[in-house]
């Protein structure tokens, strides 16, 4: 049977913290089934480190299905995922973070809507390591954004949720080694605007992680 | 009476409740109100007519009694930190009103302020506090404390939405009552009625709304559920950071307006070349930056070079530039704008001109550009830098762009343009460069400016005629110019008049004309060396501490007048023994007496190393030479 919704965890050095997303990813795919949408769970571990996979070494007993790759570059880490997830909806998730317990069929609900040019994200983003930060993406849809902005600095992180074929057809950028965090991220999203995808919002949902990156500003 | 006593006056005239007008308004209120005048803003709300009333830069005086005498009655604003709607907010929390006919602004001034209640979005005192705990100590409320001084310094931050603009400092924005936010809170102004509102106001209510949609019971219920799984997410212990929430409030939405706003100005969608400075205002850089111009404009077009100045918004010498080459004054369109963003704004701006060159000549952000991104730039793009002279620090240390920008940028660059041979020779020792760097860099002659002005034998003529000794000084006020020794030597040649011309630009030293010596006279500044009485000097007179080729050296060569000179930089290249009096102990007030008075000794011997001089400098440094050799660097032209 194929999925509604893959909901891939891409797992590299987290260590412990990885299990505590894990966690939060069979939160948010108990509720979607509750909620009538058949999903999977996918763990991708990307060249992870023995912590990372100690951690997540049970989640087959929880359901997930568990992928392995050599490769650590997220970029070509996101576009193997999205290969191997069955679902009409891809959810991309980070093991550094935590996902709300909502956020798939959240998503799923926006992304329903225009789902070949919908790119789905959380209405909040929560960082904590240096205090609590909230930063609040914005919708493609509010008259005030201006596409040009996304030349200085990123808008959107992606921890996203869209259509499989939307990441096939817009796929992750493979950054070489000098890359900082969150340039994978702005790549993308500069594809995206130039692909003609929409970013819109999901109301009531959140993403937590430790750290905001540098280009999301 | 003085204009403050004006406005207080009018303070008490100004319409107000009758129960109010009664009342005579205290020394406090007057004292509030100048703390919360701000001149730009509201400038931006008058007519053209009425701004020209007030003149070109009204002060806090000029603009409080505009205020009060139009301002008020009209519900302009004249203070960035009063929100009428927020006001009438937070006024009906107190159960209070303010009464028919009453002006809110000076009502709150009266009252509001007594009730310490916060007339704006842009501010939260509780937040100021936790965030900047040495203010719990502050003698008055907090909220004066941002008035008078955080609002015009970058590391006070007022509110859970954050500082509200870039973070760059303005060292005068306190005195010129400009806060930081400014540039935000006028961004988009003809969408706003700026009596009510603004785009950052708008901005920050936003961002407001959706930390508080966190309250909402959907949202809070997600929170807690997230932190049975990971409570470390309340980062107990730790103050919370701003929130950040694109569009609103948030600097790269201006950003990106005023970059295609830049565009637009210029008026151009791709140039050939682009020539990056810092400002244009009086330096030998300035003058170089406007001769390079014109070189590369007669090799291409002068409609394919912009000039883009990045560092500070002044443009005060234009004619150095060649007609018809664009110039776009990006340093305004940057204010308040701190690092990295100026960077990547210059990166994005040049990269959308799609040129073939990119050449900085002294831009301080340009020469950021190459060295941070100079890799990817360089991909797409020739990079070229103009290299004059090193700074000397305090101590004697060496600095500048030749020393920490240069080794940065080195690898980047196609070419390296000097004026001097020998900061070129300096260079390439220093580094042991090998051939193929070697050849990237290039020593250019910088061309004579055109002057008929010719007044060789001019010593000779006022020896003969017996006319006073006078010395001629001419450049800026500045550190480098070593006006001191001018000094020193003016107190041990007192029968020698020194007119010395120019004006402090960077305002590193103290010069009180008060104490200089008689024999000294300041003749204000000048616009082009030909323009001096050069007729009625005996000799020029330089000093500078370091340098590359002096333009005033040059031009005083061009003249045919007599020069003492400091052998510095590329100096010697220019004053020898036989040109001029080159003098060697730089920092020696006697060795400079000594050359005027060795000079002066021998009139003849003095004008024939003049005339060779002015030979030599007609020959070697002509507008046709550098034209060419700037037309070989370029490849013999453009298409």
């Amino acid at each position: 049977m194929t999925a509604d919704v893959s909901a891939v965890l891409v797992a590299t050095g987290e260590g412990p913290r990885a299990g505590i997303a894990l966690h939060g990813v069979l939160d948010a795919a108990a509720a979607a089934r509750s909620a009538g949408l058949a999903v999977e769970v996918v763990v991708l571990l990307a060249d992870a480190s023995s912590g990372t996979r100690a951690a997540l070494g049970e989640a087959a007993e929880h359901g997930a299905r568990l992928e392995t790759i050599g490769v650590g570059e997220l970029g070509a880490a996101r576009n193997y995922a999205v290969a191997a997830a069955t679902g009409r909806y891809v959810a991309l998730l980070d093991a550094g973070g935590l996902c709300s317990a909502n956020w798939l069929h959240a998503a799923h609900a926006v992304a329903e809507a225009d789902p070949e040019r919908t790119v789905v994200h959380p209405e909040v983003h929560w960082f904590y390591e240096q205090g609590r930060e909230l930063y609040f993406p914005p919708d493609q849809a509010d008259p005030g954004f201006d596409p040009a902005m996304v030349a200085l600095g990123n808008c959107w992180d992606a921890q996203t949720f869209a259509a499989a074929e939307v990441h096939r057809a817009v796929p992750h950028p493979e950054l070489d080694a000098g890359a900082e965090p969150g340039d994978l991220d702005w790549a993308w999203t500069r594809a995206t605007l130039a692909a003609g995808l929409r970013h819109r919002l999901a109301p009531d949902t959140l993403s937590f992680r430790r750290r905001r990156p540098r280009t999301l500003r | 009476m003085s204009r403050s006593r004006q406005w207080a006056d009018r303070l008490r005239r100004t319409a107000s409740a009758p129960s109010a007008a009664q009342q005579s308004p205290s020394p406090d209120v007057e004292e509030r109100l100048r703390w919360c005048v701000h001149p730009r803003l509201y400038l931006a709300q008058l007519t053209s007519g009425e701004r020209a009333d007030l003149g070109a830069e009204p002060g806090v005086d000029a603009v409080a009694e505009h205020y009060l005498t139009h301002g008020a009655a009209r519900g302009l604003r004249v203070s960035a930190f009063f929100h009428p709607q927020t006001y009438d907010d937070r006024l009906a929390e107190h159960d209070l009103s303010i009464p028919d006919g009453e002006v809110p602004f000076l009502h709150w001034l009266r009252t509001g302020w007594e009730h310490r209640i916060v007339p704006t979005p842009l501010f939260d005192a509780d937040w100021y506090l936790e965030h900047h705990p040495v203010l719990r100590t502050h003698p008055r409320w907090v909220l004066h404390h941002y008035l008078t001084r955080g609002c015009y310094q970058p590391q006070w931050v007022p509110s859970p939405a954050g500082r509200h603009h870039g973070g760059a400092p303005d060292d005068e924005a306190m005195q010129r009552h400009d806060p930081l936010l400014l540039p935000e809170l006028l961004h988009r102004a003809d969408e706003h009625d700026l009596r009510e509102s603004s785009w950052l106001e708008e901005g920050v209510l936003a961002v407001l709304r959706k930390r508080a949609r966190l309250h909402s019971p959907a949202l809070a219920a997600q929170v807690a559920r997230a932190a049975e799984l990971e409570p470390g997410l309340h980062a107990p212990l730790r103050v919370e950071q701003p929130s950040v929430a694109p569009p609103h409030a948030h600097l790269g939405t201006r950003m990106a307006r005023e970059l295609a706003d830049a565009r637009e100005e210029l008026g151009l969608d791709q140039v050939d070349t682009v020539v990056l400075v810092p400002h244009c205002r009086m330096s030998g850089a300035a003058r170089v930056a406007g001769v390079l111009t014109d070189a590369v404009s007669a090799a291409t077009s002068p409609d394919r070079v912009a000039v883009v100045v990045t560092d500070l918004p002044i443009f005060e010498r234009p004619r150095l530039f060649p007609d018809g080459v664009r110039v776009l004054d990006l340093a305004h369109r940057l204010t308040g704008v701190a690092q990295p963003v100026r960077r990547d704004l210059l990166d994005s701006l040049v990269r959308s001109l799609r040129p073939r060159r990119v050449l900085v000549v002294n831009s301080l952000l340009g020469w950021q550009l190459v060295s941070e991104l100079g890799a990817e730039l360089s991909r797409v793009t020739d990079l070229g830098a103009y290299l004059f002279t090193w700074e000397v620090d305090e101590q004697g240390h060496r600095y500048g762009f030749p020393i920490g920008p240069l080794q940065q940028s080195l690898e980047h660059l196609s070419w390296l343009l000097l004026d001097s041979e020998r900061l070129r020779d300096e260079i390439v020792d220093r580094y042991l460069m090998p051939s193929a760097t070697r050849a990237r860099l290039h020593f250019l002659r910088t061309p004579l400016a055109p002057s008929e002005v010719d007044v060789t034998g001019v010593l000779e003529r006022r020896r003969s005629a017996g006319a006073p000794v006078r010395v001629l000084w001419a450049g800026r006020f500045d550190r480098q110019k070593r006006f001191d020794l001018v000094v020193e030597v003016a107190r041990l040649l007192p029968d020698v008049e020194i007119h010395a011309y120019g004006k402090p630009v960077l305002s590193d030293v103290d010069l009180h004309p008060d104490d200089l010596p008689a024999n000294i006279r300041l003749m204000g500044v000048y616009d082009g060396f030909d323009t001096l009485p050069l007729d009625e000097a005996d000799l020029l007179l330089y000093t500078s501490a370091w340098d590359g080729i002096p333009n005033v050296v040059l031009e005083g060569a061009q003249s045919g007048l007599p020069i003492v000179a400091s052998a510095v930089g590329g100096v010697p290249e220019v004053i020898t023994p036989e040109t001029g009096y080159p003098v060697t102990d730089v920092d020696e007030p006697a060795a400079y007496v000594d050359a005027i008075r060795t000079l002066l000794g021998d009139p003849g011997g003095a004008t024939r190393r003049a005339a060779t001089l002015r030979e030599r400098v007609h020959r070697d440094f002509t507008v046709e030479q550098y034209r060419s050799a700037v037309a070989a660097l370029l490849g013999g032209g453009e298409s």
